[in-house]
């Protein structure tokens, strides 16, 4: 089996227009996914959030690697060009691929990341990236409004679970336009697969009661099967039946993105 | 993308279909076509193996050919698999040359409780593993049943299990009766129709190249109807034949 790679990405009944975004692909190192969440308070992110995430998807096709700043600076130059207002690229950016016996994770505002574990008998290890006040510290955020994010707010929030139970929560600074993004690397030996996520996420509730994002999670990492549209698959039988039937609504966008690397 | 076969409960015929690990998109139209190439047909075979070709070319071009996959059997007083339900990209038009040979009776049931039961098994299968799926058959013939071993019942059966699981969305079936020019037939096959349950009865009088073409867009559009239909909830518009 190669790499496998799948997206999906719906409006939420909060929202006129869904602002979240998602691609996936083929690098020379491997398949990648890339997910985005545009700002609801600023203009025309839903634009803003589909060139940050090609770019970036563009970056990883023809390299493998996430330069952050070319990534940034090539959206940027799109979204002069087309007259977009400022703020227009205030989106997250999660994305995670392939480079050989590694999988490469890169989380820039807030998101969900989840790592499948190869070995069955193994529990799923999630990490959820909140931001302060829940203002996400946006990749493109450069100069002045950089200085103003980090004076205000300054730091983001990791929580780390393992088997949907959090184990570990901690505080991480945001001084420099280096510190917007969080990145790690797993190994491909220990994991099967990879489900990263927009915020949206985190948005389900039932009874007015909110619903954990790694139970979320572990329904749509349920696949059947794992060819070709896998993720669709599941996330739309999991919105239109499963949410349904549990009585669970979700009112903001949701991206996804899921990698199923072959084993090295 | 090999095939696997299926049994059906209760029958000496199965089917056969696209492995589900094998396919990538997340819905599908089910097509199921069985012709009648008793005796009879023999003057006109080659006119109905140009219907499946126009129906086969028609659905290639669709914008929904990645999403349909089709079957197709013959049928006589035994049935023979012309090819198990596979996607349509699948399908090449030249691989229906020669491919129906006339002589025997007529197992009309059997032939339409194989359709229904081959949709409804391999919808349930697809369904299970996240699929949208629903379903459209043709069972076309020019004459009665006189070797069918299933009852209409049977059909009756089959049909009701499908729209009773809810595996698939909807299901439409349609009765075709082509160069039927007595009336005793017609009124025979209009009662089939209502006693296996079927949608729709459409009849054509002659079976030249032109009845035959006309027969063809007729399927080929509801066809195109259904596959538009899934997700909608309910079965596609019927068409004017």
């Amino acid at each position: 089996m190669r790499d496998q790679a799948d997206v999906f990405f719906t409006i939420g009944a909060s929202h006129q227009v869904c602002e979240d975004y998602a691609l996936s692909g083929r690098g020379p190192g491997g398949a990648f996914v890339v997910v985005s969440d545009g700002c609801s308070s600023a203009p025309q992110t839903d634009v803003g959030a589909r060139l940050l995430t090609h770019a970036a998807a563009q970056r990883l096709r023809a390299t493998s690697t996430l330069d952050v700043r070319s990534v940034v600076d090539r959206a940027a130059a799109v979204a002069r060009h087309l007259s977009l207002p400022e703020g227009a690229l205030d989106a997250t950016l999660v994305a995670a691929w392939r480079t050989g016996a590694r999988l490469e994770i890169a989380v820039a505002g807030d998101g969900v990341v989840v790592a499948m574990p190869r070995d069955a008998r193994e529990e799923p290890v999630g990490w959820r990236i909140e931001d302060e006040d829940q203002a996400p510290g946006y990749p493109a955020y450069r100069g002045a409004r950089l200085e103003a994010y980090c004076a205000r707010f300054g730091r983001r929030w990791v929580s780390l679970s393992r088997g949907g139970r959090e184990v570990r929560r901690w505080p991480q600074p945001i001084r420099s336009a280096e510190d917007l993004w969080l990145r790690w690397s797993l190994p491909l030996s220990a994991v099967g697969g990879l489900l990263v996520a927009s915020d949206g996420l985190t948005s389900f509730r039932r009874d007015d009661e909110p619903i954990e994002a790694m139970a979320i999670a572990a329904e749509l990492t349920a696949f059947r099967t794992t060819t070709g549209a896998f993720l669709q698959r599941r996330a739309r039988r999991f919105l239109g039946r499963t949410c349904k039937a549990q009585g669970y609504e979700h009112h903001d966008d949701i991206a996804l993105g899921a990698l199923l690397p072959e084993a090295a | 993308m090999s095939l696997a076969t299926h049994p059906i409960a209760k029958s000496r015929y199965g089917f056969s279909a696209t492995r589900v690990a094998d396919l990538g998109a997340t819905e599908y139209t089910l097509v199921a076509i069985a012709a009648d190439t008793s005796g009879s047909v023999h003057p006109f075979l080659r006119d109905i193996e140009g219907c499946l070709k126009e129906v086969v070319r028609a659905c290639r071009h669709s914008p929904r050919a990645d999403q349909l996959m089709m079957r197709v059997v013959s049928f006589d007083d035994a049935l023979d698999e012309m090819h198990g339900f596979k996607p349509l990209p699948g399908c090449d038009v030249g691989d229906y040359d020669g491919c129906l040979r006339a002589g025997g009776t007529t197992a009309l049931i059997d032939a339409a409780h194989n359709a229904v039961a081959s949709v409804a098994t391999y919808g349930r299968d697809l369904s299970d593993n996240d699929f949208d799926v629903n379903a459209i058959v043709f069972v076309i013939t020019d004459g009665c049943d006189n070797a069918s071993s299933a009852k209409a019942d049977d059909v009756v059966a089959a049909l009701e299990a499908a729209r009773q699981e809810e595996s698939l969305e909807s299901i439409t079936t349609i009765l075709v009766g082509v160069n039927v020019k007595q009336r005793q037939v017609s009124q025979e096959l209009k009662r089939v129709r209502k006693a296996v349950g079927f949608d729709r009865y459409v009849e054509l009088d002659r079976a030249d190249a032109s009845a035959l073409a006309k027969l063809a867009d007729f399927v080929s559009r509801s066809i195109s109807a259904q596959s538009q239909a899934l997700g909608q909830g309910g079965a596609g518009p019927a068409l004017t034949f």
